[in-house]
């Protein structure tokens, strides 16, 4: 482990992210890191979810609809959705403050209106519906690992849905425009752009940009992104199924791709 | 009650006046309100500039003062964004802890400027891994009219663009080879290298059209973003609100989005 | 408090529908197939129904569940929650006295009220015990009667809706209940002080979903033995109060009541099921126990075919069990 760490940041240190055409945890350009997903992992909660995208373990839950507090924030005509995306004070290296801070803010914030889209509120007026996403480790994509969780969780949870929601990075490292950015190649990393898209018909619902890239290298990322989505909405669906194929209540579905220094 | 009938018929209204062409003041889809900005509005700030775009009206001033550096950047200086949504500017906003508005303001106004490395941090370094220069951008809305992220962007840059990092106050000597000297002034400019501008583009009525004012704000049910530099590359996006939008959608807002952000660079940075 | 009683109920009655479609593919396959917020489910858009959305032509899921193609096209959702609709008949738990209502807890995100006129002119308990008998007569006359009961109900509700006032609903029937029984159609108020007397904090009722607005303000009106026991733990009655997804329900009903009936005959306890999910059991403890044990199997097998037999099989050896 020691060793392969050490390898890595002697790469990190010449600046070579990419080698051979391939990146440093074996992955080529446009391959997602490995997924695995499962439904309804919690017993308290309405629905829930817990995911892995490489190193980040997510986990989901969601509550109601229930009772909107404080009523005067209740809307008269539709649900209100509540999102609130927050990191374990252990899932980073150095330990985070507990609480919200000003990104996880952020977060919750575009993650929420990632949702609003699908979500049926209209079926449920004045009331809450509360989505929780803990990050439990992290190694860069959490926001989108959450936004896939919760989708699986507000299906479990019997939430009229018009479509799941579907998320995933993309970013640039030397120079390349390449798919779902790790931990070591987020922070040494030149832009990353997270989306959430509706599979079934492309809608967008989450896109942020940060860093730095030509216009020509957003349109070619978009476009990856948009795939990868797909791919993701493929392995939601697929957990949600065979969650209830089976007797036994509990599910599982995992993608291969390439093993990384396990 | 009351007013939220008000505000629901004003939405229809701006939805409909969209859907047949045309916007509520008149504007072309592709077109920005007039645009002013003023600089060196603060004295006491290092810098400032004060933006309108059409009623909104924001004020963003620039301190500097002298902190450590972040241990994984020790020879960096440092970037604080904050934004506040002053009661005053809007019968929506509120006192207290900052909502996610104004922290969402914040940190894209805060994106564009670290993404296109707008600023040379390397060359706010006193003293490696000990003293660092530390910018504060503090972005203060005045009066809500809509667009609030593309004024705040311009102020930011604007104000950066004006401040002077004031080594005299700090009894600190000004680095060999920095920037112009100016009379009367002992500091130097800030080491600004880029001019990143936003630009916000709201769908309604699946129509795409620039710079929303407030009520064009609550009719759309989208917004996005576009920060882009002097070369047309980009260093921030962000989309907001409830909706969703198509491929084509977002290249043609990221297009219009470079276009409007050069028009705006030379014209007033 | 039967069930035949509720098969006059047409939301329930539309449940049994959705099951016998259930059991029938058990036949062919063992497997209910699964469908997913989004899936395109047809293009026919005539045979859209619950759990589903119709976009551009097309037929969509809207719910996670087990999908259900034969006549309208329905995904049955395995969780969520209660929205209260116009006739359902629910299980409430009082959890406030805000005068003149009741605030009534329905496992819901709504909560239900229920006006003191819903007393006005009985007297407690023998009052609403008189009009219970009532009812349970006219049911007694045959199925074919106990429908038309029902739909008779239905009319009042909706003619006394077009009066205005849900009080005025309360109190027309109440009228016309005491002129049967030939007392003084007098209207007794009841002061706050009083409303204790009639329902205190826990009690557990079965009522009416009498009016849900479009701000989900939800009345109730009282059902015939409308008081049924206090808190989960049950009061003095010694029953028992289960919660389920209301989701559920129907498959916890059966085919036209084959489950419920088969539960009742050999567990020997009486269970009334509401449309929100509540479930009311009494017996021997010992039978009430196994009463929870089977019900707590049927919910989480739902999604399963053959669940009638399966329970059948695992009751075969409680059969007569007193």
């Amino acid at each position: 482990m020691n060793e392969e760490r050490e390898k890595e940041e002697e790469a990190v240190e010449k600046r070579e992210l990419i080698k051979d055409g391939k990146r440093l945890d074996g992955r080529g350009f446009e391959e997602l890191r490995p997924i695995k997903i499962e439904v309804g992992v919690l017993k308290r909660a309405d629905g829930s979810c817990y995911f892995e995208l490489g190193e980040n373990k997510v986990i989901a839950a969601v509550y109601g609809p229930k009772e909107m507090h404080p009523r005067h924030a209740q809307d008269a005509k539709m649900a209100v959705v509540k999102f609130r995306y927050n990191m374990a004070p252990f899932s980073v290296d150095d330990r985070k403050r507990p609480g919200p801070d000003r990104r996880s803010v952020e977060v919750s914030k575009v993650s929420r209106e990632a949702f609003e889209p699908v979500i049926m509120r209209e079926f449920y007026p004045k009331a809450a519906i509360e989505v929780y996403v803990e990050i439990l480790q992290s190694d860069a994509g959490t926001r989108t690992a959450g936004i896939n969780a919760a989708s699986v969780a507000l299906a479990d949870a019997g939430i009229p849905m018009k479509d799941l929601v579907s998320s995933v990075a993309v970013g640039k490292i030397d120079g390349q425009v390449v798919l779902d950015l790790n931990g070591t190649e987020d922070n040494h990393g030149e832009a990353d752009m997270p989306i959430a898209m509706v599979a079934r018909t492309n809608t967008i619902t989450l896109l942020q940009m940060d860093g730095h890239l030509t216009a020509e290298e957003f349109g070619r990322g978009l476009k990856l992104a948009m795939g990868a989505c797909r791919q993701i909405y493929e392995l939601q669906r697929a957990a949600l199924i065979e969650r209830f194929s089976s007797s036994n209540s509990g599910s599982k579905s995992e993608k291969g791709g390439n093993k990384n220094g396990t | 009650m009351g007013l939220e009938i008000m505000d629901e018929i004003k939405q229809n209204y701006v939805a409909n006046l969209v859907a047949s062409g045309k916007r509520e003041d008149g504007r072309g889809f592709r077109e920005f309100r007039e645009i002013s900005v003023e600089r060196g509005v603060a004295e006491r700030a290092e810098g400032s500039a004060r933006v309108k775009i059409g009623d909104s009206d924001v004020l963003v001033g620039v301190k500097l003062d002298v902190g450590a550096p972040f241990p994984d950047t020790p020879n960096k200086g440092v970037i604080i964004t904050n934004a506040e949504l002053v009661p005053l500017a809007s019968p929506e906003f509120e006192s207290g802890p900052p909502r996610e508005d104004s922290v969402q303001l914040a940190r894209v106004v805060d994106r564009g400027i670290r993404g296109s490395e707008a600023i040379d941090l390397e060359r706010l370094c006193i003293e490696e891994g000990e003293k660092v220069w530390i910018v504060f951008i503090d972005i203060h809305i005045l009066d809500n009219g809509g667009n609030l992220v593309d004024a705040a962007a311009l102020g930011a840059i604007s104000a950066l663009l004006n401040a002077r990092i004031p080594f005299e106050k700090w009894g600190l000597p000004a680095p060999a080879g920095e920037g112009e000297e100016e009379e009367g002034r002992e500091s130097s400019r800030l080491p600004i290298r880029e001019t990143p501008v936003a630009v916000t583009t709201a769908k309604i009525e699946g129509k795409i059209l620039v710079d929303p004012n407030v009520n064009e704000e609550n009719a759309a049910t989208t917004k996005l973003t576009v920060i882009s530099n002097a070369d047309g590359s980009l260093s921030g996006m962000q989309k907001s609100g409830s909706g969703g939008l198509k491929e084509d959608e977002v290249l043609e807002m990221v297009e219009l989005g470079i276009e409007k952000a050069g028009e705006i660079r030379e014209n007033f940075l | 408090m039967r069930l035949d009683e509720f098969s006059a109920n047409e939301k329930v009655e539309r449940n049994y529908e959705r099951l016998i479609y259930c059991c029938a593919i058990n036949f062919y396959s063992q497997m209910y197939k699964i469908a997913v917020p989004g899936d395109l489910l047809s293009e026919e858009t005539g045979r859209a129904g619950e759990g589903t959305y119709v976009e551009d032509g097309k037929v969509y899921a809207s719910r996670y569940g087990v999908l259900n193609e034969k006549g309208e096209i329905k995904v049955m959702a395995l969780s969520g929650k209660y929205v209260p609709t116009q006739g359902d008949v629910v299980i409430g738990k009082v959890v406030e006295i805000s005068f003149p209502y009741w605030i009534v807890d329905i496992a819901s995100p709504y909560e239900a009220r229920l006006h003191s006129s819903e007393f006005a002119g009985a007297g407690r308990g023998a009052g609403s015990n008189a009009r219970g008998r009532g009812r349970r007569e006219g049911g007694a006359r045959g199925s074919g009667m106990r429908v038309s009961a029902a739909r008779g109900s239905g009319t009042r509700e909706s003619a006394a809706r077009g009066s205005g006032t849900r009080e005025s609903a309360a109190r027309g029937s109440g009228t016309r209940e005491s002129a049967a029984r030939g007392r003084g159609a007098r209207e007794e108020r009841i002061e706050f002080g009083d409303m204790k007397k009639y329902l205190d904090l826990d009690d557990l009722i079965v009522a009416k979903v009498a009016k849900v607005d479009a701000l989900m303000r939800v009345d109730l009106a009282l059902e015939e033995d409308f008081k049924i026991g206090r808190g989960s733990g049950g009061g003095s009655g010694g029953g028992r109060l289960l919660e389920i997804s209301h989701t559920k329900v129907p498959r916890v009903i059966g085919r036209s009541g084959s489950m419920v009936r088969m539960l009742k005959e050999k567990c020997n306890c009486s269970i009334f099921i509401a449309e929100n999910g509540r479930i009311w059991i009494k017996g021997s403890e010992e039978n009430m126990n196994l009463v929870s044990e089977v019900i707590s199997k049927i919910v989480s097998e739902a999604h399963t075919a053959g669940l009638t037999d399966r329970i059948a099989d695992f009751l075969e050896p409680f059969r007569g069990n007193k």
